[in-house]
């Protein structure tokens, strides 16, 4: 069952234009700026009940103004956004009940409340049942090992130990889709860790559908069974993790240890790198390895020899820099 | 000095300029005048006898009174009371200069600015919509002095104020006793001339009216003479008693910090 | 209704549990706003010694209405002092976090924090009308019940014009200015009642900028062997009505902020 749809969906922004200063506040006030600038550019894709989704692209891609689309928070220019089959802006609180949204930089956690007291306002805010509730704080308490510090005001706590409070606090009144914007930034590999471990877990055992943005690779390489990637407002590419690799720099290497290499009277196998001793070749089928050592090892010493799998950074810088292109 | 000069200059540069704020502080001030205007003007309509000075007087009084309230330094004790919180006063301190001197030569960049951005347009705004008397000659330099003289004492009290952050951390609650003292006591709003007799005798022996009542006596030439060496004598007094207070009251709570490593 | 009124006394009694935290800070500005707000009190008083009726008012009418407008403004402050912060909010984007919730924003918006050193202006408004009270005419159940009704007008009325210019963040991301010159308006101008005034600003303070229903109008219902207010004596009691009509109009605009901010049909 497809629980987001997004058609040809559109957003533009109002960019003040004119003078600086008063001047430009005047603009505003008058509406005359009309510069326009499209930051989400006719984007189609529709998610599925329990995917688990890594909405990626550089800054100013049009990520976030994407989440906030499918929240509610912003009502698009054009197309249409469907999440569980309404539309977010026209049913602002149907929507908010059924969505948990995480925003990695702001916290919706009361500041001056310990984390437990924030937890039973938003099960207020969301009117969950409170046997619900407790069962819930208790399991995201144990989960992601949160007792330590339930009683502590959150402007004491640590990033980590905050962001834990705010997924869990995002999930108090069982969403079905949740939303998290760069939620793993600036943190430390325990933290990052215990996250992303609870999000597979919920994921998997609740059936929550995940939507997270990220810069943070090993999000994507460890949690997200599928990719979409925009950048300037356009999607670039959409589909499975995997099939990303394979698409964009999909290419294993097959890397040598050498020695007494002489490029001159090089005749064996093209090579498609060479840094100092180490020599690459690209493996375009498995069974060619074998060969492939065989003649490199007639002509140089081989000291050793290791197969390099693909690495989604790399990935990422070159739809990057398609992107640019 | 030039040192100090040089930061003054810097400070004034380094001022962003909010051109709406800047409109808004006028009108405020200018919103203020035209209040006291009409108060007064109904005030003296009422009854005339017994308040000592003409109503055209009374008027130059307010939009002086005005004036000096957009330039006085009143709420740099919340930047030391937020540099002692977070710590950095530490650095402050230790610089090889003197902290009260900084603080003082920074907010003359303050004044510098109200006196360029606020107090021109003000004058103008007063010359064009409300007439007021201009001091001549001695008279008129005199008022500068006595005008700074009041900026002084203005100064070591919020700065006294902003050392209280050493003990309590937070000062805004004092700041705005402060304040209310200033707007009650200084002849802000009603020169202590207008004060019931005993009161205008306490009154007069505070620093406090020399910020407002002194400066703008000497403005209308209320204060001439005699009587006005006698201002300028108390005003002297208290500036420099109050911000040698201040200077010793730092070094004794900079010692404290540094023997209990703040 | 009730569930909002749960989460509401729910937040505020966590706000007020985290500021006891620091008492003795808390006890200073209460006192001090409190002392601040009595800055006026004091300076009429002084001035009626020398001139004891001005433009047909004595000290205790004078009083009466400024306490009046200090009460309603207490309460102002303490339940309505975050729209100051909309801007801020707007520009840091935390508005969003209301938009995800599935309750009214401008609820969230101001239970998010009450401003507890209204508590010093509603401790001067209170000292003062105990003061001036006795003094200007004769008091029943009725005119007490009125009085509640005024009060919360005028609170009303100063939330309704505030949230106006407030509500102007949302497009033009600040308006702190503005707010600034209407909270200099209505400190200056409650010095004194409108009567003081030329009758440009009496025009202006009643018909443009209605803050003079805040207190001076209705403050006749409560003064005996007073002259009529200026304009007509109708205006004595129409501060419910005021409020009611700028409460609507500050809700209006506010939809419309908010759909701007979202991009709605702009």
């Amino acid at each position: 069952m497809a629980v987001i749809e997004v058609n040809h969906l559109i957003r533009d922004f109002k960019i003040g234009g004119g003078g600086g200063g008063s001047l430009r506040l005047l603009h505003r006030l008058l509406g005359r700026s009309k510069t326009l600038k499209r930051v989400v550019d006719d984007i189609s894709f529709t998610i599925e009940e329990g995917d688990f989704v890594g909405y990626l692209g550089p800054n100013g891609a049009g990520k976030s103004t994407t989440i906030k689309m499918l929240s509610g928070v912003l009502v698009p220019t054009a197309g249409i956004v469907r999440v569980l089959g309404l539309e977010p802006f026209r049913h602002r609180k149907a929507n908010a009940g059924s969505i948990g949204v995480v925003f990695g930089q702001r916290t919706q956690l009361w500041w001056d409340l310990p984390l437990r007291d924030s937890f039973k306002l938003l099960g207020a805010v969301y009117r969950v049942e409170p046997e619900r509730l407790q069962r819930n704080i208790a399991l995201f308490t144990e989960l992601l090992d949160m007792g330590g510090f339930l009683d502590t005001p959150v402007r004491q706590l640590s990033l980590g130990q905050r962001m834990r409070g705010d997924i869990a606090a995002s999930l108090l009144h069982d969403p079905k889709i949740l939303f998290l914007d760069e939620p793993t930034i600036g943190l430390d590999i325990v933290a990052k860790e215990n996250i992303q471990q609870f999000l597979k877990q919920i994921n998997r055992e609740k059936k929550v559908t995940v939507i997270l943005t990220t810069h943070n690779l090993d999000d994507i390489e460890r949690l997200c069974k599928r990719v979409i990637f925009i950048d300037k407002g356009r999607v670039l590419f959409d589909g499975s993790a995997e099939g990303m690799t394979e698409r964009f720099g999909g290419q294993r290497y097959l890397v040598l240890d050498t020695e007494h290499f002489d490029e001159r009277t090089w005749d064996g196998p093209p090579i498609a790198r060479r840094e100092d001793n180490q020599l690459w070749f690209s493996i375009h089928d498995d069974k060619e390895i074998a060969s492939m050592v065989a003649a490199a090892s007639e002509r140089v010493a081989v000291h050793n020899l290791t197969v390099k799998e693909p690495r989604i950074e790399d990935i990422i810088k070159q739809l990057y820099a398609l992107g640019e292109a | 000095m030039n040192a100090y000069l040089a930061l003054t200059w810097m400070s004034f540069k380094n001022r962003k300029v909010y051109k709406l704020n800047v409109f808004f502080r006028v009108c405020s001030s200018v919103l203020l005048i035209v209040v006291l205007r009409e108060i007064w003007t109904a005030v003296y309509g009422s009854g005339a006898s017994g308040l000592t000075v003409t109503l055209a007087d009374m008027l130059t009084y307010s939009v002086i009174a005005s004036i000096i309230r957009t330039l006085i330094p009143s709420d740099f004790h919340y930047d030391i009371s937020q540099r002692v919180q977070t710590g950095d006063i530490v650095l402050d301190l230790q610089k090889p200069w003197s902290y009260l001197a900084m603080t003082f030569f920074r907010t003359l960049a303050d004044l510098l600015f109200g006196l360029v951005y606020v107090v021109i347009p003000i004058a103008a705004a007063s010359l064009l919509l409300f007439p007021i008397g201009v001091p001549t000659g001695a008279q008129a330099v005199w008022f500068v002095l006595s005008g700074l003289l009041g900026y002084g004492i203005a100064f070591s009290l919020t700065f006294l104020v902003g050392l209280l952050a050493f003990l309590f951390t937070e000062v805004g609650g004092f700041g705005m006793i402060k304040s209310t003292i200033l707007e009650i006591c200084s002849g802000a709003m009603i020169p202590l001339w207008l004060f019931p007799a005993g009161a205008a005798k306490v009154l007069e022996l505070l620093p406090f009216q020399g910020v407002f009542s002194i400066p703008i006596s000497i403005y209308i030439g209320k204060l001439q003479g005699a009587a006005m060496w006698h201002g300028l004598e108390l005003q002297l007094i208290w500036a420099a008693s109050l911000l040698a207070l201040a200077q010793v009251l730092l070094v004794v709570f900079n010692r404290l910090l540094v023997t209990t490593g703040g | 209704m009730f569930a909002h009124m749960k989460i509401y006394l729910r937040l505020q009694a966590a706000n007020l549990r985290a500021r006891a935290m620091y008492p003795l800070n808390f006890t200073l500005i209460l006192v001090s706003v409190a002392f601040f707000g009595m800055t006026n009190i004091i300076l009429t008083w002084v001035l009626t010694q020398k001139v004891p009726i001005i433009a047909g008012w004595n000290l205790y009418q004078i009083v009466f209405v400024m306490s009046l407008w200090r009460f309603s403004h207490g309460f102002f402050i303490t339940f309505s002092q975050q729209i100051w912060n909309l801007e801020y909010l707007v520009r840091e984007g935390v508005m969003d976090r209301f938009l995800v919730r599935p309750l009214n924003p401008m609820f969230q918006f101001f239970a998010m924090r009450i401003q507890i050193y209204g508590f010093g202006d509603l401790l001067a408004g209170i000292g003062g009308l105990v003061y001036a009270a006795p003094h200007i005419g004769h008091w029943n159940v009725q005119k007490l019940l009125l009085l509640v009704v005024v009060v919360l007008s005028g609170a009303v009325i100063e939330w309704a014009l505030m949230t106006l210019l407030g509500v102007s963040a949302f497009w033009t991301l600040q308006s702190g200015g503005l707010m600034g010159l209407l909270d200099t308006l209505l400190d200056q101008f409650s010095r004194f009642p409108l009567s003081v005034y030329g009758r440009p600003v009496q025009i202006v303070l009643s018909f443009v900028l209605p803050i003079s229903f805040m207190a001076f109008y209705p403050s006749y219902i409560f003064m005996d062997g007073m002259e009529g207010p200026p304009f007509s004596s109708v205006l004595v009691y129409a501060s419910p009505a005021v409020a009611a009509g700028l409460a609507w109009l500050a809700y209006y605009v506010w939809r419309k902020g908010l759909n701007a901010y979202q991009g709605a049909g702009s």
